[in-house]
């Protein structure tokens, strides 16, 4: 007991001593020397969501490489860190903890997950570190308006709002309902499902959830079936998505069925041989068809040197990632050599109509809008590919 | 060798008796009091963290190593302990009596869970506190108006008496200051009558009966002791974390605190700690490895659960007694050379297979 009680004092007296160790001051702002600027991100390299984490760093990294082959933006190349979260919240806490106290980085990009975003927001802000375009679409990386936080994508809500006005303008819907996953990720699309019926005056005849694990749906596609429903919107990741879509289908349910960006994916018309024909995504951006001929010059280009750097094919990731990228570079230019991050910040916020080098719709910032996609395109699966069915949807 | 020789009464209830012992967790409590001084922001958080699973560990630790009984729920404490904190400081509850209602509250629900599975052993109480764990978990994500359902949970800063506390070494303080209450706690526990009885419990169920101990009762109450501490390491995590969702507390974190308590070494808070230092050391070991492993091996996902039920595996087969046995061994090897013989640490007492009551 006496040593629990001298400890405790000492601990006292330290506590009061205090003991915070400040950076000595230089002529840059944290991460940037003279040559480099360090970039961190945290993304899930071999969790559950690796398939995303791991094309996306990839195609960030290509963009910084380029980058140094060109020599850097006004003599200085990116020092990309990249810390693996694997998908888990604990993990995610403490790879920011490193790269904001050990690595000092400058910013943060690309980094994955909802949750894992919201958890270092708080954290990074004080450290003066800005979050840009996480790789989530939920609305709460942009909103409320902050200085610091910069969002790539149009939610996941807005997506879903855009995808069903249009539907719904088109095609007179008046019946829907929703099925979406028992996360963060499914309560959004339920919320933004919410929203158009309220906009659009419509009648919710169905609303359902599940979880991550389940894997039969017979019963919610017979609740579906005889609810009447004549859009169904979807709020599940890829596997359930796949799942619930081919199971509706077999049942012999007619009706549409929409999604948001999550399942806008290569793999997804090309499973279960064309069975996926007639689902709707709507994504705020386009990722081009990288196992038929490229007409695009660029497009190709970069296509082969993904290929030759990684040895794989680029996935819709790989591309955001290489926008993204690309995003931050050319704020980078804007601001001169002199850089500080309200500068860069500004410079972001300066980006007009970006034309994606890949198509699909236009990028901009302005000091009331950090979300960069300025409408959304509206895909369709048929005949194993997506197909675009619109474009320049507003949301 | 040293021969302790007691010449007070005092001697007999001492913590450390050995001056060997004394010398080393002074040290070690020194280092960790002295912490914040040499140590860079990154890796105090690191350590606040790993003496946060130290606590959570200690809590399993009465439960599972010390009564006997498994749990695989206990991820469900940690939650209820980081959301009910979190939840009644955001309503503007002082962080003192938050933390002594969430104690309370976690312990409550430990004993309640404590009282259902009393009478279960082995596989069913496993399953039972695995059921346990993902009713609380769907709990927390579908009750959204409380817990912000999946969408998740801002923990508010951390405020102590008013004051807040922003900087690292601050919260590592109130995480060290925790630490020593729950293991000097623990171990006077070990030193009550109610905590030999978990103990008499744990070795034969039968023999504790036979001498007046009402075996259900002595679950119920390490359900709750355990719960508490557990909860407690809740409360601290939620400030570590910042952030809540109900995934976190997941069947994964369930088996870490498994893992932690079994490599460690079952039956002793000692052990408790070394899991934690392993855990916290584990993740760079597995970055390490996926460096140095071929990629289709490397980097595939699921590397890490693989690996923690790899190593329970491989201590249970050859090290039942997990790193603590080992260090003790150790140890006493070089106290008592060349006299160490293999036999000094196998079990002399022996209790019937048979524990059938009904």
């Amino acid at each position: 007991m006496k040593r629990f009680i001298s400890a405790l004092a000492l601990s006292m007296i330290l506590t009061i001593v205090g003991c915070g160790s400040e950076s000595p001051d230089s002529q840059f702002p944290r991460g940037v020397t003279a040559d480099s600027i360090k970039i961190g991100s945290h993304t899930d390299l071999s969790g559950v969501l690796a398939m995303w984490g791991v094309p996306m760093t990839n195609g960030l990294r290509q963009r910084f490489d380029e980058l140094a082959e060109a020599g850097g933006v006004h003599g200085r190349t990116i020092d990309f860190v990249v810390e693996d979260s694997q998908y888990q919240l604990p993990l995610a806490v403490k790879a920011t903890n490193k790269l904001i106290n050990l690595d000092e980085i400058f910013a943060m990009i690309g980094a994955m997950g909802t949750p894992h975003n919201n958890a270092v927001f708080e954290t990074m802000f004080a450290a003066n570190v800005p979050s840009l375009f996480p790789l989530t679409a939920a609305v709460s990386m942009y909103e409320p308006l902050h200085p610091m936080k910069f969002s790539f994508f149009v939610s996941y809500r807005d997506q879903i709002r855009g995808g069903m006005k249009y539907l719904i303008d088109k095609h007179g819907y008046e019946k829907v309902c929703v099925q979406s996953l028992a996360t963060d990720y499914g309560a959004e699309v339920a919320k933004g499902f919410e929203q158009s019926v309220e906009e659009n005056g419509l009648d919710v005849v169905y609303e359902g959830r599940h979880k991550a694990s389940d894997i039969d749906f017979t019963g919610t596609v017979t609740s579906i079936k005889n609810s009447g429903c004549e859009l169904l919107v979807l709020g599940p990741i890829i596997k359930d998505t796949i799942q619930l879509y081919t199971a509706a289908r077999n049942a012999g349910w007619e009706g549409t069925v929409m999604a948001n960006m999550v399942p806008y994916l290569p793999e997804i018309p090309m499973a279960a041989d064309g069975a996926m024909d007639g689902l709707y995504a709507a994504a705020p951006f386009f990722v081009p068809d990288f196992s038929a001929a490229i007409e695009d010059e660029w497009v190709s280009a970069w296509h082969a040197n993904y290929v030759r750097k990684y040895n794989e094919e680029p996935a819709a990731q790989s591309v955001i990632g290489y926008v993204m990228a690309d995003l931050l570079i050319q704020s980078l230019e804007a601001v001169g050599p002199d850089v500080t991050i309200e500068k860069v910040l500004g410079a972001l916020e300066g980006i007009d109509r970006y034309d994606n080098p890949f198509g699909g719709p236009t990028i901009s910032f302005s000091p009331q809008k950090h979300m960069g996609g300025d409408s959304l395109n509206l895909y369709q699966a048929r005949d194993g590919k997506w197909v675009t069915v619109a474009e320049s949807v507003p949301y | 060798m040293q021969v302790l020789f007691k010449t007070r009464y005092e001697d007999d209830i001492h913590f450390l008796a050995k001056t060997g012992e004394k010398i080393r967790v002074g040290l070690v409590v020194l280092l960790l009091i002295a912490a914040p001084l040499f140590l860079q922001n990154y890796y105090l958080a690191e350590l606040g963290l790993m003496l946060v699973y130290a606590i959570a560990g200690i809590g399993l630790m009465i439960l599972t190593g010390h009564t006997g009984q498994v749990s695989f729920g206990h991820a469900a404490f940690l939650a209820i302990g980081a959301y009910c904190h979190s939840i009644l400081i955001s309503h503007g509850v002082p962080f003192s009596v938050s933390v002594v209602l969430t104690v309370t509250l976690s312990g409550v629900i430990g004993m309640l869970l404590g009282r259902s599975a009393s009478k279960m052993h082995g596989f069913y109480l496993a399953i039972a506190t695995l059921a346990f764990l993902i009713l609380v978990e769907t709990f927390l994500g579908e009750w959204e108006a409380v817990t912000g359902g999946h969408a998740g949970f801002k923990v508010p800063a951390l405020k102590l008496f008013g004051i807040p506390l922003k900087a690292m070494w601050q919260q590592y303080y109130l995480d060290l200051f925790f630490v020593f209450v729950v293991v000097l706690g623990a171990a006077n526990l070990f030193r009550t009558p109610t905590g030999r009885s978990f103990l008499a419990v744990r070795d034969s169920e039968l023999s504790a009966r036979s001498l007046g101990v009402s075996v259900e009762w002595v679950k119920i109450q390490s359900f709750g002791v355990s719960a508490a501490i557990t909860g407690l390491a809740g409360v601290l995590l939620a400030h570590h974390l910042s952030y809540l969702s109900p995934e976190v507390f997941g069947v994964l974190e369930s088996l870490k605190l498994m893992l932690m308590i079994v490599v460690g070494g079952l039956g002793s808070i000692l052990g408790a700690i070394f899991g934690a230092i392993l855990i916290s050391l584990l993740p760079i070991a597995i970055s390490f490895l996926r460096d140095v492993l071929p990629p289709a091996v490397g980097q595939q996902a699921g590397l890490e659960p693989l690996l923690f039920g790899l190593i329970i595996v491989v201590f249970i087969v050859f090290e039942p007694q997990g790193i603590y046995g080992r260090w003790m061994k150790i140890r006493f090897f070089f106290e008592t050379f060349p006299y160490y013989r293999k036999s000094s640490f196998v079990r002399q007492k022996s209790y019937l297979k048979t524990e059938r009551m009904r």
